[in-house]
């Protein structure tokens, strides 16, 4: 069985269901699979081979979606790209694939060709932005499949997911037919997914989150519905979608569940359809995961899902009843998909009840390994998170064992932003912190400069957003004499930790004086 | 409501509440959701700020990320909201 079987295999079954709705319209089963026949002939004609890498660089509408169902039919592989990064960090990404051919816009097409090595053989396909009349490909043909190519084997690759690096550079997580397909199966099971449901897609599609929208849908008949990127985070259009769209069910990080319960309301509204909600990326804010519980109790079911990329959701864990305030946090919970999972202290022993140490999993959705890198010899993925062991079995959370952080469920590795700002012309000496977590996360750099006057905060975020996606560019920027090290030569984390909470206090304390500054 | 009031009222905001006050180069066209001036989340506080001190409503549909990205765009919506909060009253 592979991946781009379960689109092909719904369009026969449910060929009049409503498959995907997004900000460019809806499509049935039968259309999407047509569409993305149309795109593996294109694809086909522009000599993409089994296991080449496809790139996706697009806002999300039903079409992206084609597109990836069009180039796995191919037997290449999709690499979906964060349509809000810059074309630099975009163009780091295709060179480091080695990808043959980029679906895009126009418009992107030529922002990217100019970071790209013009002798690199990189072939763009641009789409027309949303209006498929004006659109440059004209994609062809009736739609059947015309590939006779052999189905891909479980163990081939079918996606790269690009996540933030600590060298410096962003790094490609490899997920195979098989990998995604063990974890497809299990939520289709844990979840009851029918060809009644509604499922909203909320995050990215270079995001892990997606997979679970998009092919839990396909699989099962059920319909998604696309949350563009330019609602995305604004809550009382969450709620709105949520409402108007009959989702039944909702899987996001924790800080949109938040927004929308701070900002829309939304534990005064009531939404009949909404049968499951499910979270992953970053703990919930325990006071609000309390609170969004007794809400749904009774009506709405409330899954924790954990796992890095490498490993799609390898632990999970029901909230059933109201959390003690024991550990004021909900547990990751216990093994899904078949994988195994333990925690090993750093004497490499595993750990007993109470104790904690690293987690480490074994199993079906683990990662071939990441791109240009050898594959990894046997199924085992050290997360890097520290997690303790309960009494009933689950695991809990503790924290990193590296400087990785989570921006609104965003994996971000602080060297990647530390590595482009020694870059900038007038820092000298630079460390990264992110300052409290979920909705509050803030990213502060502290340097040195070479030159007076420093660069303003206005100039730095400028210079990140050229480098760096969205979520990784800094919130506050601090000039330190030096930079404060411990004895032994490393930077001092804790005490820049420190100045960094003050400087937030206090520009908060700032705010509440200036809060009537414009009616002075 | 006067468009330059509206404009300078929000870059005031945009650069005490959200920059460090000294930020030279900030100006109508300033690219801001690009250059991360204002993220997702700072939106819903702008959104809430421009309600209270402009004393209008924002229609749910106007309501998207596209009409935040410069200090130009947030002003534009700001008049247009203005124009159909009055309209409603009278």
């Amino acid at each position: 069985m592979s991946l781009n079987k379960l689109l092909a295999h719904a369009a026969l079954r449910w060929p009049n269901a409503l498959a995907v709705k997004g900000p460019d319209g809806t499509v049935t089963y039968r259309e999407l699979d047509a569409e993305a026949n149309r795109f593996a002939s294109r694809l086909e004609e522009l000599n993409v081979q089994p296991g080449d890498r496809v790139g996706i660089w697009l806002e999300k509408s039903t079409r992206t979606v084609a597109a990836m169902q069009g180039i796995l039919r191919n037997r290449g592989v999709y690499v979906p790209l964060d349509p809000l990064s810059p074309a630099a960090r975009v163009g780091i990404i295709a060179q480091d694939c080695e990808m043959h051919v980029i679906i895009t816009t126009q418009k992107r097409a030529k922002a990217l060709s100019a970071f790209l090595d013009q002798s690199l053989p990189i072939t763009y396909l641009c789409l027309g932005e949303g209006n498929s009349s004006s659109d440059l490909v004209t994609l062809e043909g009736n739609g059947q499949s015309s590939s006779i190519r052999s189905e891909p084997k479980s163990e081939d690759m079918a996606y790269i997911l690009y996540t933030s690096g600590s060298t410096g550079t962003p790094k490609g997580v490899c997920i195979s037919h098989g990998n995604a397909l063990a974890f497809i199966e299990w939520a289709l099971a844990t979840f009851y997914i029918t060809a009644e449901d509604r499922l909203a897609n909320h995050a990215p599609f270079h995001f892990d989150l997606s997979v679970f929208d998009l092919y839990a849908a396909f699989s099962s008949g059920a319909s998604v519905f696309l949350l563009p990127e330019n609602i995305a985070y604004l809550p009382t259009r969450l709620v709105e979608f949520i409402a108007k769209e009959q989702i039944t069910i909702w899987y996001s990080v924790p800080s949109v569940l938040v927004l929308m319960i701070e900002h829309a309301n939304l534990l005064h509204l009531s939404f009949p359809a909404l049968r499951c909600i499910l979270y992953a990326g970053e703990p919930f804010p325990f006071k609000h995961v309390c609170s969004l519980f007794q809400w749904a109790r009774g009506t709405c079911r409330l899954f924790n899902l954990y796992g890095p990329t490498e490993t799609n959701v390898c632990t999970f864990y029901e909230i059933t009843e109201l959390p003690t305030d024991e550990y004021m946090s909900i547990p990751i919970g216990q093994a899904s998909c078949n994988n195994v999972v333990w925690a090993q202290k750093d004497d490499g022993t595993v750990v007993h009840v109470g104790e904690e140490g690293e987690l480490l999993v074994s199993g079906p959705t683990v990662m071939i390994g990441y791109w240009g890198k050898p594959p990894l010899e046997k199924p085992v993925y050290a997360t890097g998170d520290i997690v303790r062991l309960l009494a009933d079995g689950n695991y809990l959370y503790i924290g990193r064992r590296d400087h990785m952080v989570k921006i609104r469920g965003y994996r971000v590795e602080l060297g990647e932003i530390e590595i482009v700002l020694s870059h900038h012309p007038a820092i000298s000496e630079v460390a990264v912190l992110a300052i409290e977590t979920g909705i509050d996360a803030h990213l502060v750099a502290f340097t040195t400069c070479a030159h007076a006057p420093p660069p303003s905060l206005l100039d730095i975020k400028r210079y990140c957003a050229q480098h760096l996606t969205h979520y990784m560019i800094i919130d506050n920027f601090i000039v330190l004499q030096e930079i404060p090290r411990t004895k032994n030569g490393k930077i001092d984390r804790r005490a820049l930790l420190q100045q960094g909470i003050l400087a937030i206090n206090r520009r908060d304390s700032i705010d509440e004086t200036k809060s009537d500054f414009s009616k002075a | 409501m006067k468009r330059n009031l509206i404009l300078v009222k929000l870059k005031e905001y945009i650069l005490h509440q959200v920059l460090d006050s000294k930020s030279i180069g900030l100006d109508e066209t300033t690219p801001l959701l690009e250059w991360g001036v204002i993220n997702s989340i700072e939106i819903v506080h702008l959104l809430s700020f421009i309600q209270k001190e402009f004393a209008i409503e924002i229609s749910p549909s106007q309501m998207t990320a596209d009409h935040f990205s410069t200090l130009g765009t947030i002003t534009d919506l700001v008049l247009a909201s203005s124009v159909s909060s009055d309209s409603a009253q009278s």
